[in-house]
């Protein structure tokens, strides 16, 4: 267990959005955080971060505080990608990769040639190489997340934050991008915690799910075990019918 | 739109190339030409009983280094401002450096009578960084966790302190026609009367805004995904834009104290420079400074050559160029990218 969360409360403007938060996330696996909109998904992936101070309790990465770490460090080891992030409109989608290696830049130098190396590695790795020097914001959608999650990856920490990584994006797209960071997973050994919306696809593509509510968790585990007719009546206010996936045989939710 | 990448040694030895033909450009030219021939004898072995030789190394050459750093430091604080507000057209003038500045030596001129050109720059530099902490209180710079809150809250907090001060200058001159002349002579900006002695005390300003200005690049390089990126990248949002914000009202306030408000250099010139280098803040930083440089020697030049035997002030000449090359710039990026 890699991320293991203790007692962790959290407020927003003096309102609390996570309480006594308790959770241990497996390492090397895909972990969807799923629950309704404002149940604290974002709060819970930005105080991993190290982005969001912490009323009470720990956030632990490899049995080290994250907020023990200095910002280069924690940057070496975490990556976080928020939700909709903005690039701006003259900057190229080689440029906006090579913002990845920014925790390992030294103070007025250059990019050495590993990082130079990196970012190839990373623009090649999401399929954008013959697109490197196009303005990002004149990618699609979908091209579009996939330089920034090339970013993520230039970044080469072993954890990696997504925040609703296949937001605005049709069903193709979408799995084009889950397929992408489940390899992460597998093929590099990295943990990857995403917020997702979609619970069929969280289903298919995660190895381990944690569904929220109201800043609590109401139940963690395979998602075998987490979307069931009761956590998503308990969850959602949902009542609905689970099928299992017929070629995958992971649940399916059918809204009653 | 489709972006050309160069290679950074060809833009850094362009920009090079063209400051420098402005600066003998500078030199040569003016109430009566210099031939380059003796410019060059003037500055490698001066024979102090030439008249043409004095000419140069006394009024010329002070002449073009301080139009030289003043178009340099503001352009370098173009890049950096616009850099941080992630506007493509804003001004280091944002700051509400101009504005202090000329609050300040209306108020000594005003108060103490006409004065020798290093009491007003020493006015202007003190103006100038008032107003900039008070721009930077007023946008709740120090507890702006949230740069973008801070973006847009700047350009305001600059505006209204900006207009506050420029009331006030008008309060004054329009009771006291004395401070009037005195201020107007000020306020076109002149590169005529900066000495080596100003220039040397206001070089350590300028040094380490410069120095602020390259340090906080990278920083600001993240900034502009935005606050959670940058901060997931390892950088320190808020003391990044502090150290940019500190940097700008150096080079601006600067530049203001030694030559008074010279317009244009900082819009234009990093927008042009960025068409070259792309986004990468410190390129381009460093790209601007010569090109800035070049632009207000070259605005100088044709104030002098264009109005001989006298000159026009610079800051007209600026005016009347920078104008219409604002607009067009700013037609270009309101129409959509294609």
């Amino acid at each position: 267990m890699s991320v293991v969360i203790e007692n962790l409360s959290v407020s927003l403007a003096g309102q609390p959005v996570l309480q006594n938060l308790s959770l241990a996330l497996p390492t090397g696996k895909v972990t969807g955080l799923i629950g309704p909109n404002g149940c604290g998904k974002t709060t819970l992936l930005r105080t991993i971060a190290g982005l969001q101070p912490m009323q009470h309790g720990a956030v632990n990465w490899q049995d080290q505080p994250v907020s023990a770490l200095s910002a280069t460090e924690r940057a070496r080891q975490i990556a976080i990608l928020p939700q909709s992030a903005q690039a701006p409109d003259s900057m190229t989608v080689a440029d906006l990769i090579a913002r990845g290696r920014t925790p390992y830049l030294r103070a007025f130098r250059p990019m050495t040639q590993h990082d130079r190396q990196a970012v190839r590695t990373a623009i090649a790795r999401v399929g954008l190489s013959d697109l490197a020097d196009r303005a990002v914001a004149s990618l699609s959608g979908g091209q579009r997340q996939r330089a920034w999650i090339a970013m993520v990856l230039a970044q080469d920490t072993p954890l990696v934050l997504l925040d609703e990584p296949t937001t605005f994006l049709d069903l193709h797209h979408q799995i084009d991008i889950l397929e992408l960071v489940t390899d992460l997973a597998r093929s590099h050994g990295k943990t990857v915690i995403a917020v997702l919306h979609d619970l069929n696809l969280a289903s298919r593509f995660c190895d381990h799910l944690v569904a929220l509510r109201a800043g609590e968790v109401i139940t963690a585990g395979p998602p075998a075990e987490v979307v069931t007719q009761d956590t998503m009546l308990r969850v959602f206010d949902l009542p609905c019918q689970i099928l299992p996936d017929p070629r995958y045989a992971t649940p399916v939710v059918l809204p009653a | 739109m489709r972006i050309r990448s160069h290679s950074p040694l060809l833009i850094l030895a362009m920009s090079c190339g063209v400051f420098l033909a402005a600066f003998a450009a500078s030199l040569a030219f003016g109430a009566r030409s210099i031939p380059v021939a003796t410019l060059w004898q003037a500055l490698t072995a001066f024979d102090p009983g030439d008249p043409l030789h004095g000419v140069l190394r006394g009024l010329r050459l002070q002449r073009a280094l301080s139009g030289a750093i003043c178009g340099a430091a503001l352009a370098g604080a173009g890049v950096i401002m616009q850099g941080l507000t992630r506007n493509p057209l804003a001004d280091p003038g944002l700051m509400g450096v101009n504005a202090g500045a000329a609050l300040a030596v209306v108020a000594v001129l005003w108060s103490f009578g006409p004065q020798d050109v290093p009491a007003i720059a020493l006015a202007a530099i003190i103006g100038a960084g008032l107003s900039a902490a008070a721009v930077w209180a007023l946008a709740g710079g120090q507890e702006a966790s949230d740069n973008r809150a801070l973006t847009i809250r700047l350009p305001l907090a600059g505006t209204a302190i900006s207009s506050l001060c420029l009331s006030m200058v008008a309060a004054v001159v329009l009771l006291n026609t004395e401070t009037r002349d005195l201020y107007r002579f000020w306020m076109v900006g002149s590169l005529g009367q900066a000495t080596f002695d100003t220039l040397t005390r206001l070089l350590p300003v300028f040094a380490a805004g410069v120095a602020l200005a390259l340090a906080a690049a990278r920083g600001l390089d993240a900034l502009a995904l935005g606050h959670d990126v940058a901060a997931g990248l390892g950088a320190r949002p808020a003391r990044a834009a502090a150290a940019a914000l500190l940097a700008v009202t150096l080079l601006s306030g600067g530049s203001v104290a030694l030559a008074g408000p010279l317009g244009f250099v900082g819009l234009i010139i990093p927008h042009l420079v960025r068409g070259l280098t792309g986004s990468a803040t410190g390129l381009t930083l460093v790209a601007a400074l010569p090109l800035g440089a070049a632009m207000v020697l070259a605005c100088d030049t044709l104030g002098r050559v264009a109005a001989r035997p006298s000159e026009i002030a610079i800051g007209l000449v600026l005016a009347v160029i920078g104008g219409p090359a604002f607009m067009v710039l700013l037609s270009r990026v309101l129409r959509p990218a294609t």
